[in-house]
């Protein structure tokens, strides 16, 4: 039988339980199902696979915990073609080597001592900084809001000349516009969601990940597609043009970084995040300024700071697992390549040196989790935003606030300061980008 | 659900007991490991089993995750977030298997041994063709969409715990499974269709 799919603006609704939703949302869902003969069918559908799903009758064979037993035993474990694995105690298991002897479980706590007692008193430095820079903070001014898209936008990026704003969306598509009217230059499609978009430093190209798997790079100047990347098997979520325009390093969650070069498609070194036994979704990179390191981060609560020519990590930043579990939702560079800046699930960012991995501030004015994070061009602040709804100006290196933007209604998915550091262009999942003006002082 | 009051407690709330527990394994007490082993092993089981679409490698699957935690577990920073960290282990041994299932050809034991042509008899075997039918539509909903599905559907779990679980922000969970549903929902009745043309003789 046919399925039409449900109405876009209420299949979110239909689809959770009734009683997640709320009296209203209850009502408007009831009056639109009842006139509605595709969300009718939908709803009867949803309801019956429910209620066949929670009945799926439990596994007819369980686990032997054979991994328990002596290795005589062993012989009778079962396999599956093509990936056996022998059967072994925890104790026949090579671990890795402990991190935490007595000794250095005591210089440990002795340098945590210190550590929260330094974070102490950072943190009433910086309230009390705050305190006094808050009242002196200034709220952002929208100068325009690009209401074009029909979804979420979770992906921006400004020319380099600085007239133009191309943004990506859960509608499918990139819209390039004019930063100053708004007026569109053109559009195009992918066959999902666009998570990701940046322009070429040269000024040349657009490159965009999507969930359909690829990254397309279209000619600004003639509107055309230049080439589509099929190298992931996953979802594209981050993308990062090389300072000379000649490369793109993508990330995944097919847990992959991949360097390639734009002329020829050719690449140039697949990374796998995190640990080839333990790999993990890629959310984001950057490509630092002066050409020759990448910093990755994902769903592991680490940075990896990798050689650009050969994918060699050079440095890893261990982002502090919160109660949450750390996730690294953003990086960006500073411009002169020496710090780098990672915005967390904890609802924190952290500034630290890129090859020491030593702290330089944490930023912890966000009331919840931390998706995009910007480095102003000229160096001076650093722009973040997430799931409180608001962006934040402040400074890179004290960590003080300086402005905060209010006109998102929704998560902020992406932000891109313009060349000259005078404004941000923010998007968000309220379906709008919004161009503010971003100096101070 | 069965499985809900073990996943609805947070792993940040885990008890004190489980984390006195991960942290002698992590200092390669085996028996403390084996207390965990216990503890989530009927839970990973049903969760990637739900996952694959089929017992026997669901079963294996578990013995995979739980060799890889071990393996790994002195990795883990937090001890409270053990269960959150071998949810996505388990979830990361699921993709694994499907990717490379994918380019092997491997075809599922139960489907091999019924075919779906098969299920497509009348009388009380049509509850089992139903179940059947729906475990392999389950399986290949999106990788993505999936884990969210299963764990709102079938586990029962909130949003809020499903996205400190997979990791990912909680206002997409309602979006996944609401894509996720769509998709199981026109997977399901394509092979409800596909099941059905060679029963009426058709092809």
């Amino acid at each position: 039988m046919p399925n039409q799919p449900p109405c876009i603006a209420w299949a979110e609704k239909l689809a959770v339980r009734y009683e997640d939703l709320s009296a209203a949302d209850q009502a408007a869902l009831d009056a639109h199902v009842e006139g509605c003969a595709a969300c009718q069918e939908a709803q009867a559908d949803y309801y019956f696979l429910d209620a066949r799903l929670r009945a799926l009758p439990p596994p007819v064979i369980k686990p032997f915990p054979r991994l328990f037993l002596p290795a005589a035993d062993d012989q009778e474990a079962t396999h599956l073609p093509g990936r056996a694995r022998a059967s072994r105690r925890w104790s026949d298991i090579e671990r890795p080597p402990q991190r935490s002897g007595s000794f250095p479980t005591l210089l440990k706590r002795v340098l945590g001592g210190i550590l929260i007692a330094s974070l102490v008193l950072t943190l009433m430095v910086a309230f009390a900084g705050r305190s006094t820079n808050t009242s002196a903070a200034r709220v952002g001014v929208t100068l325009l809001t690009y209401d074009r898209h029909s979804n979420f936008v979770d992906a921006v990026a400004w020319s380099p000349d600085g007239r133009y704003v191309a943004s990506g969306s859960w509608d499918r598509t990139v819209q390039v516009w004019d930063a100053r009217t708004g007026a569109l230059l053109f559009s195009y499609r992918h066959d999902d969601l666009v998570d990701a978009v940046a322009w070429s430093p040269d000024g040349r190209y657009i490159a965009s990940g999507s969930w359909d798997g690829t990254v397309q790079v279209w000619d600004v100047q003639t509107e055309r597609l230049f080439r589509t990347y099929r190298g992931h098997t996953s979802f594209v979520t981050t993308l990062a043009w090389s300072p000379d325009s000649q490369y793109i390093a993508s990330g995944s969650w097919d847990s992959t970084l991949q360097v390639w070069n734009v002329q020829t498609g050719i690449l140039r070194f697949r990374y796998y995040y995190n640990a080839p036994e333990l790999p993990e979704q890629v959310n984001a990179v950057a490509w630092s300024p002066n050409g020759r390191y990448i910093a990755v981060g994902g769903k592991a609560e680490n940075v990896y700071v990798l050689n650009a020519q050969t994918g060699t990590p050079v440095n890893t930043y261990w982002q502090n697992e919160g109660p949450v579990g750390s996730v690294v939702n953003a990086v960006a560079w500073s411009p002169d390549s020496t710090a780098i800046a990672s915005g967390d699930r904890d609802g924190t960012v952290q500034v630290w040196q890129a090859f020491t991995g030593k702290p330089i501030t944490i930023y912890k004015g966000h009331t919840d989790e931390v998706y995009a994070v910007a480095w102003s061009p000229d160096g001076r602040y650093i722009a973040s935003g997430g799931l409180d709804h608001t962006v934040q100006v402040w400074q890179a290196t004290k960590g003080l606030l300086v402005l905060t933007y209010r006109g998102h209604s929704n998560d902020i998915g992406a932000l891109a300061w313009s060349p000259n550091s005078r404004y941000i262009a923010s998007a968000s999942w309220d379906d709008t980008v919004q161009v503010w003006q971003a100096t101070y002082g | 659900m069965s499985s809900y009051q073990t996943w609805d407690s947070p792993a940040s709330d885990a008890s004190s007991e489980e984390c006195h527990l991960v942290v002698q394994a992590q200092a390669g007490n085996q028996s403390a490991f084996e207390a965990l082993y216990e503890r989530y092993n009927n839970q990973i089981c049903r969760y990637l089993i739900r996952m694959v679409g089929n017992d026997g490698v669901g079963c294996e699957l578990t013995q995979e995750a739980f060799l890889r935690a071990w393996e790994a577990l002195a990795g883990l920073r937090d001890p409270t977030r053990f269960a959150s960290w071998l949810y996505r282990i388990a979830t990361n041994c699921a993709y694994t298997y499907q990717h490379h299932a994918k380019h092997l050809h491997l075809v599922s034991w139960d489907v091999y041994e019924g075919g779906l042509e098969h299920l497509s008899v009348a009388g009380p075997e049509k509850q089992v063709e139903e179940t059947e039918l729906l475990k392999l539509a389950l399986a290949q909903v999106s990788a993505t969409y999936r884990p969210c599905l299963i764990l709102y559907v079938v586990e029962d779990l909130p949003q809020r715990k499903i996205a400190d679980l997979l990791k990912i922000k909680e206002s997409s969970v309602s979006k996944y499974v609401s894509r996720g549903k769509e998709e199981l929902r026109q997977i399901y009745h394509r092979l409800l269709k596909e099941q059905r043309v060679p029963a009426r003789g058709e092809r």
